[in-house]
């Protein structure tokens, strides 16, 4: 029963919010104790997992002849916890931010939809059911995205929504393949697919392209920096903090629970991954220099990031694994919390140019000091927790006697630099060329959640017990195969 | 040698850390407060790494490790090297730190310096600290960031600029030192100081390419050349006590790094068929080292600014270091002679070379210019300034009974006994090179106090009074300092350098000739004459000829190599924009005339005019992401089908 709550209760809770047309404050309380409920019910999972183990969940009878299954292991409750984490935070801040803007109960309802049908696609037990939730989740977000409503957004929104539903069908078709050649769709530990025929590796392409294109995968990362500026920040936050892993997630069950992973490397296919995946960090880093816009800089960002973890995958090595999963943590915390300091920004100032952000340190300077802290963990400064991360993938890719790609790693640890470090320099050291006399750090609600991810860049890299850590080890070895729960 | 576990080492990197947060807090007290707290946590670290170094110098190893540190655990590992420069660091840094309350009152953001002082130097004492290379790089990053809010105090453009030189030339430094760190992790397990190059080695990897990889990691940092131009702009736009810690500590670390990696890490048994490549090692540092300090005391020589000219001073002394170090490494067991005297230097550049910047503080404090074309005649009213100006510059030119005098013997007998050994010719030039920087320090040196103390006063200097009395308390902490190395000169050694010379095998021969140097014998004696000899002259030369020499700009290695860099770098985005720009253009004016030739149409909100130019003109971002995909897809497939 628990996944079925944990999917239903925020999606009952979105339609519930805007049937009910509550009051505005009572409405803010609803939208947070659905979103409190759910993160409490994922935590559950994990005395679920530890007393059970793995569990598939089969309920044949609905959406016959394929059925719904959910399926709880490590790598679907770690991801579904980094998810409804950042939710919850990102929620909290939302309130305030969102409180100018119109069709305000549109958008919690969304935001509420998006985070069941999110948590649904992370449960999913096999191809059918992700499938479902996954094109869900892409409609609903649809409606953050043009949340604005202006001619740009809506824009943005349809090339969202074109990539989105072409990316579906290359899915959907690969789980056709799939269920043709093998007559089952179920994810299994250690996979269950081994044929290298021609509509197989049709399948494999369109797993690449239906999450690739989730993902920012460099080809098909086109929509991502046109969907974030205009999507209001939190959703931004979202978009890149937490929905671009599905397609991460994704490709991971398609590499390790549909396709063996020995017989990807062995054939070779994995190797377009690892080419895209290296093009998509040094192009996704190039594009993000030449942005004048923060929140595209930002989006780009995001698209190298994405490259990491797409490498993450690609190498196949176990410690590269390990640095992969705690990527997705890392980067969901210090990009959602670089979205929603530029989102108080943006909404503070009205401005939307880095130049124009010069001198604003001086007037939020906690807002800054976090965005700051969120950079330099992306850079990859010790002790932030994209060190961590960085210090895995490239032990990892050496692992595999890939030493170009812990190159890549580097460099890219560089350029990182050239368009991060700029943002923090103008916003501290430089002048101010608008008057910012009147601003200063946001209310409480929209500081305190910038803040914990802030302090969680940094946390999960020197407390005793790393929590993340060792669930990512956990995550990367029951992947392989070996480790408790698996 | 007895390993101990301690948690002193800890402490000492902890409590300015930490400390640091304590300090910003105290600012609300008021700026007394805040300064007898910057105070009191430095003078607290200087006694616990007193502690520390009474501890291991009575034969013990401190070890400590926080092994839940994610993953690889940060360790700290205390021998004798790293116990004596712990003790200098802070000590030093109390001075500058007192020298600072001072110097700072007038200025913006004080809390920010104070806060930013206290934190580099618990990470400064970090990367000496550190017991292996992973540790080092944590410390070594945190000291990069924080130094950077020492660097642009100012806040004004140029301190911006000095400031972003610095800064990304330093983050380029650690992601190649970062890269070393992958490949020793990857190979040996671990990134301990233990010798693994013939792991490395042995493991395929091409020794010359590591060689370069760590040179470009710690010589950033370490003002080598040609990777010194971040060093001359940004020490001179730092407040005075901060160039100090700068150019006096902090670039020792690459110092530092280079010695752990090429006495510990890059060692092999001498009957080693690799050890080759320690020689070879050894021979490109000595060259390394002998351009750099060419090139720094040259530079230094036609530059005016005092702290530029301090600056580059401080790239010769590394070159010295470096040299040095290139020597010891060359000769391997041999090579006592070049460790103690690269050694020896650090610690005593460490001490005059902050001197010197203090001092210059302490005049700008007073007359508000630094520059030496502006300067002059400050003699009657700065007498005592000067005293102490000259015994600084006692200590740089080596002048007997100072302390720069013992380590630039040492140096210069480990070159000529790696002649004696290889009977290189070239070494006999490179001890040339030496000896002759020793003459260019002494002339930029003596320019300094010459054009601001004598000569005529070219401004009205009657508000300027003389130092004050907490400033000739920390002055003469250096003087007694500065003397009591150079006049106990074989004492020190014995104390200071013949216990550091542990962390590797060395002929005890050559121990027992270092423990008795003939410092006082008048063979040594000429050395410092000669350096005054060749001052005069060159300064003679540079009076009457010097206006016919100027150096012309293409000769700086900023513009042959790195503003073509940076140029075809910026070039390069900035014709991708154009690129990106130009497409809109075309489109904008394919739709202008579209839309000349049609009636304007009522237009639908969540499309706009559905026209493949309109919505390309829309997209320009978009067109120029698709147009780059295309060609990056068919460089892949070309790629794919040539193979």
């Amino acid at each position: 029963m628990l996944p079925f709550l944990i999917i239903f209760i925020p999606i009952i809770g979105g339609l519930l919010t805007v049937a009910l047309k509550l009051e505005d404050r009572i409405r803010d309380r609803f939208v947070l104790a659905v979103t409190v409920l759910t993160e409490i019910l994922v935590l559950f999972l994990y005395t679920f997992l530890r007393d059970t183990g793995v569990v598939v969940l089969q309920y044949p009878k609905l959406l016959p002849p394929f059925g719904i299954s959910f399926r709880i292991d490590w790598l679907s409750v770690v991801l579904v916890t980094i998810a409804s984490s950042i939710w919850l935070l990102v929620t909290i801040y939302s309130f305030d931010y969102i409180k100018p803007s119109k069709n305000i109960n549109r958008y919690h309802a969304f935001t509420l939809i998006t985070l069941g049908a999110t948590l649904g696609t992370l449960l999913a037990g096999d191809l059918v059911t992700l499938f479902l939730f996954f094109e869900l989740m892409s409609f609903s977000s649809y409606v953050l995205v043009i949340h604005e409503g202006d001619p740009q957004a809506m824009r943005a929104g349809f090339l969202y929504l074109i990539m989105t539903i072409g990316g579906g069908l290359a899915f959907l078709f690969g789980v056709l393949a799939v269920y043709q050649m093998t007559g089952t769709v179920a994810f299994t530990a250690g996979g269950f697919l081994t044929s290298s025929s021609a509509l197989s590796l049709g399948a494999f392409i369109g797993f690449l392209i239906g999450f690739g294109m989730k993902a920012g995968m460099f080809p098909l990362h086109v929509w991502l920096p046109e969907a974030h500026p205009v999507a209001p920040s939190p959703s931004s936050a979202l978009l890149s903090g937490v929905m671009l892993k599905i397609g991460a997630f994704g490709l991971l069950r398609v590499i390790f629970n549909v396709y063996e992973f020995q017989f990807l490397k062995e054939v070779g296919w994995i190797n377009y991954l690892l080419v895209a995946a290296i093009l998509t960090i040094l192009l996704g880093s190039i594009f993000a220099i030449m942005q004048k816009n923060l929140k595209r800089r930002l989006a780009y960002s995001s698209v190298a990031q994405m490259g990491y973890i797409l490498l993450g995958m690609a190498l196949l090595s176990e410690q590269a694994l390990i640095g992969d999963v705690f990527h997705i943590f890392t980067h969901a915390i210090m990009k959602s919390c670089l979205f929603l300091v530029s989102g108080t920004m943006i909404l503070l100032t009205g401005k939307t140019e880095i130049d124009d952000f010069k001198g604003i340190g001086r007037r939020m300077p906690i807002s800054m000091a976090c965005f700051t802290m969120a950079s330099l963990s992306m850079i990859g400064i010790p002790p932030f927790n994209g060190f961590l991360s960085k210090w895995f993938l490239g032990l990892g890719a050496l692992e595999v006697n890939q030493p170009l790609s812990a190159i890549v790693l580097l460099v890219s640890s560089l350029l990182n630099a050239v368009y991060y470090l700029p943002i923090v320099i103008n916003a501290f050291f430089k002048q101010e060329e608008h008057d910012f006399s009147q601003i200063s750090d946001p209310s409480p609600k929209m500081l305190i959640p910038v803040v914990v991810l802030a302090i969680a860049t940094v946390f999960f890299d020197i407390i005793p017990v790393n929590v993340l850590l060792n669930l990512s080890e956990v995550t990367a070895a029951a992947l392989f195969g070996g480790g408790p729960g698996l | 040698m007895v390993t101990q576990s301690s948690i002193i080492p800890l402490l000492v990197v902890a409590l300015p850390l930490l400390g640091a947060g304590v300090v910003a807090y105290s600012a609300r007290w008021g700026s007394a407060v805040r300064a007898g707290v910057a105070n009191l946590l430095t003078f607290g670290t200087v006694l616990l790494t007193v502690w520390q170094f009474l501890l291991v110098q009575s034969g013990r190893v401190l070890v400590y490790t926080l092994d839940w540190y994610v993953g690889f655990g940060l360790y700290w590992r205390v021998d004798f090297l790293s116990a004596v420069f712990a003790v200098i660091v802070a000590l030093v840094w109390l001075l500058s730190t007192l020298f600072a309350v001072e110097y700072m009152a007038h200025e913006h953001q004080q809390t920010r310096f104070f806060v930013a002082s206290i934190f580099t130097l618990g990470s400064t004492l970090g990367v000496f600290l550190a017991g292996d290379l992973l540790s080092l790089f944590l410390f070594f990053e945190l000291m990069t960031f924080a130094a950077y809010l020492l660097v642009i105090h100012e806040e004004n453009a140029d301190a911006l600029r000095a400031g972003n030189v610095y800064l990304f030339m330093s983050v380029i430094g650690g992601l190649f030192l970062l890269g070393s760190i992958f490949f020793i992790q990857h190979t040996v397990g671990n990134t301990a100081y233990a010798p693994v190059l013939e792991q490395l080695v042995a493991a395929g990897l091409n020794p010359w390419w590591l060689f370069v990889v760590v040179l470009l990691g710690f010589g950033v940092k370490a003002g080598m050349l040609p990777l010194h131009i971040w060093l001359p702009k940004a020490h001179p736009v730092a407040p005075a006590p901060a160039s100090a810690l700068l150019s006096a500590l902090m670039i020792k670390t690459g110092a530092y790094g280079f010695l752990r990696f090429f006495y510990v890490l890059f060692t092999v048994a001498p009957d080693s068929r690799l050890f080759f490549l320690q020689e070879a090692f050894g021979y490109a540092f000595i060259w390394i080292g002998a351009i750099t300090m060419l090139g720094g005391a040259l530079m230094a020589l036609i530059h005016t600014p005092m702290k530029r000219i301090l600056a580059y001073s401080s790239i010769s002394q590394m070159g010295y270091i470096l040299f040095s170090l290139g020597v010891g490494v060359m000769l391997g067991p041999d090579g006592a002679w070049g460790l103690a005297g690269a050694w020896m230097h650090m610690i005593n550049h460490a001490f005059f070379k902050s001197f010197l910047f203090l001092l210059a503080g302490a005049v700008y404090l007073q007359t508000g210019e630094l520059d030496l074309t502006k300067l002059g005649g400050l003699k009657r009213h700065m007498p005592v300034a000067l005293g102490f100006f000259l015994v600084a510059a006692g200590g740089i030119t080596g002048v007997p009974g100072f302390n720069g005098y013992v380590s630039k013997i040492l140096i210069h007998e480990g070159i000529l006994h790696a002649f004696e050994l290889k009977g290189w010719s070239s070494l006999l030039w490179l001890e040339r090179v030496f000896v002759f920087t020793g003459g260019l320090t002494a002339a930029y040196i003596s320019k300094i106090w010459i054009k601001t103390f004598f000569g005529k006063p070219k401004q009205d200097w009657s508000q300027v009074q003389d130092l004050s009395a907490g400033q000739r308390g920390i002055f003469g902490v250096y003087t007694f300092i500065l003397l009591g190395i150079g006049l106990a000169a074989q004492t020190r050694v014995n104390q200071l350098t013949l216990p550091a010379l542990g962390i590797t095998e060395f002929n005890p021969l050559d121990l027992e000739h270092l423990g008795q140097v003939p410092f006082w014998s008048l063979h040594e004696l000429q050395g410092p004459l000669l350096s005054y000899g060749i001052a005069g002259a060159t300064l003679l030369f540079q009076a009457l000829f010097g206006r016919y020499f100027t150096v012309p700009r293409w000769l700086s290695v900023e513009f042959l190599v790195y503003q073509p860099l940076y140029r075809g770098a910026r070039g390069f985005f900035n014709l991708l924009g154009a690129w990106g720009l130009g497409i809109q253009a075309t489109f904008a004016r394919l739709n202008t005339l579209r839309k000349a030739k049609q009636k304007p149409k009522r237009t639908r909100t969540w499309s706009g005019t559905w026209s493949l130019a309109n919505w390309l003109t829309n997209r320009t971002n978009l067109l120029f992401d698709t147009v780059v995909i295309v060609i990056v897809l068919l460089a892949v497939v070309v790629l794919i089908f040539v193979r």
